[in-house]
């Protein structure tokens, strides 16, 4: 189960939906540092900083039942077209042993799929015995929205609360 | 609040014809924080049967505030579930306008670095091995 909460409200003063929304509920307006004329934008190889305006989340959510072709197929495909994904039993595939007191050979330390686009949030117990059921992806381009896995809230292999807000 | 929950019933399959012990509990749980079930705007299972004695079922669910925008409105997509059995949910959910300030990069129409990039890719693709690649099967 996958729970999101949302922070407090924004403190900055709202913006008019401006321009072609590049994804659903997004708009984009360029911010006022960036203004240049356009002889100056044809003399860099154009970077500017932007305003994004968000509307709405838009959530990609399936039980891959362990398929890690079907994790990093949803990963790299929705990476255009959704801002959050929730993924049900996800993936497990081993990455090392790491030093035990009870096991001479080590426990086992198991990691599941990633991609450059997205953060991943999961309960942090990675051991064999106890390997998260769920996993939520936050697309990179929302990293200002600061998303958070609220563990203190609860803490269970079978839930996610994610809490975001923008200050 | 969404996921599979692994619960059947009556009150989202109208293919099954019983109530479960688990639903009260789970219904009281999104109440108390202001979610109420949502349906999707193409109903329809969302965990199909590994074989053919086994039915159908109605196993992830979406609750949501219902003064959200995006209440009632998320699609099931039957056709993109392979190869898990499960159909994947889109769902929109509304919230106040959030401004996140970003950067947009790009190269100039026409530059040098637009045609050094187009370039480079061209290169790159030449100097994939294609001996294993005999037919659009083996691609």
């Amino acid at each position: 189960m996958h729970q999101l909460q949302r922070g407090p409200p924004c403190q900055q003063p709202q913006v008019p939906i401006l321009e072609t929304p590049l994804l659903q509920g997004v708009a984009h307006k360029e911010s006022p540092s960036a203004q240049r004329n356009p002889s100056q934008l044809n003399s860099l190889n154009c970077e500017w900083p932007q305003t994004m305006i968000k509307h709405n989340l838009a959530i990609f959510s399936q039980n891959v039942r362990k398929s890690r072709i079907l994790t990093d197929t949803i990963l790299e495909t929705q990476k255009t077209l959704s801002n959050i994904i929730f993924i049900q039993e996800p993936l497990r595939f081993l990455i090392r042993r790491i030093p035990s007191h009870t096991d001479p050979y080590g426990d086992l330390l198991y990691r599941t799929s990633n991609h450059p686009n997205w953060s991943l949030f999961i309960q942090n117990d990675l051991s064999s015995d106890n390997f998260p059921c769920v996993a939520t992806y936050i697309n990179k381009c929302l990293a200002k929205l600061r998303f958070s896995l609220r563990l203190n809230i609860i803490n269970h292999c079978d839930i996610n609360v994610i809490a975001f807000h923008n200050h | 609040m969404t996921g599979n929950f692994n619960i059947r019933d009556s009150d989202w399959d109208s293919n099954f014809h019983h109530y479960s012990i688990h639903t009260e509990d789970l219904l009281t749980i999104a109440n108390s924080l202001g979610l109420e079930l949502s349906l999707p705007s193409n109903p329809g299972p969302t965990r199909f049967a590994d074989n053919s004695r086994d039915s159908n079922l109605v196993l992830d669910l979406v609750f949501l505030a219902p003064n959200n925008p995006g209440f009632g409105q998320y699609t099931l997509l039957p056709d993109l579930c392979k190869p898990s059995n499960h159909v994947p949910l889109v769902i929109h959910v509304g919230i106040n306008d959030e401004n996140i300030d970003t950067t947009i990069q790009s190269i100039k129409k026409n530059s040098e670095e637009k045609s050094d990039f187009i370039n480079e890719i061209r290169l790159n693709v030449k100097l994939l091995d294609t001996q294993a690649i005999t037919n659009r099967h083996t691609l």
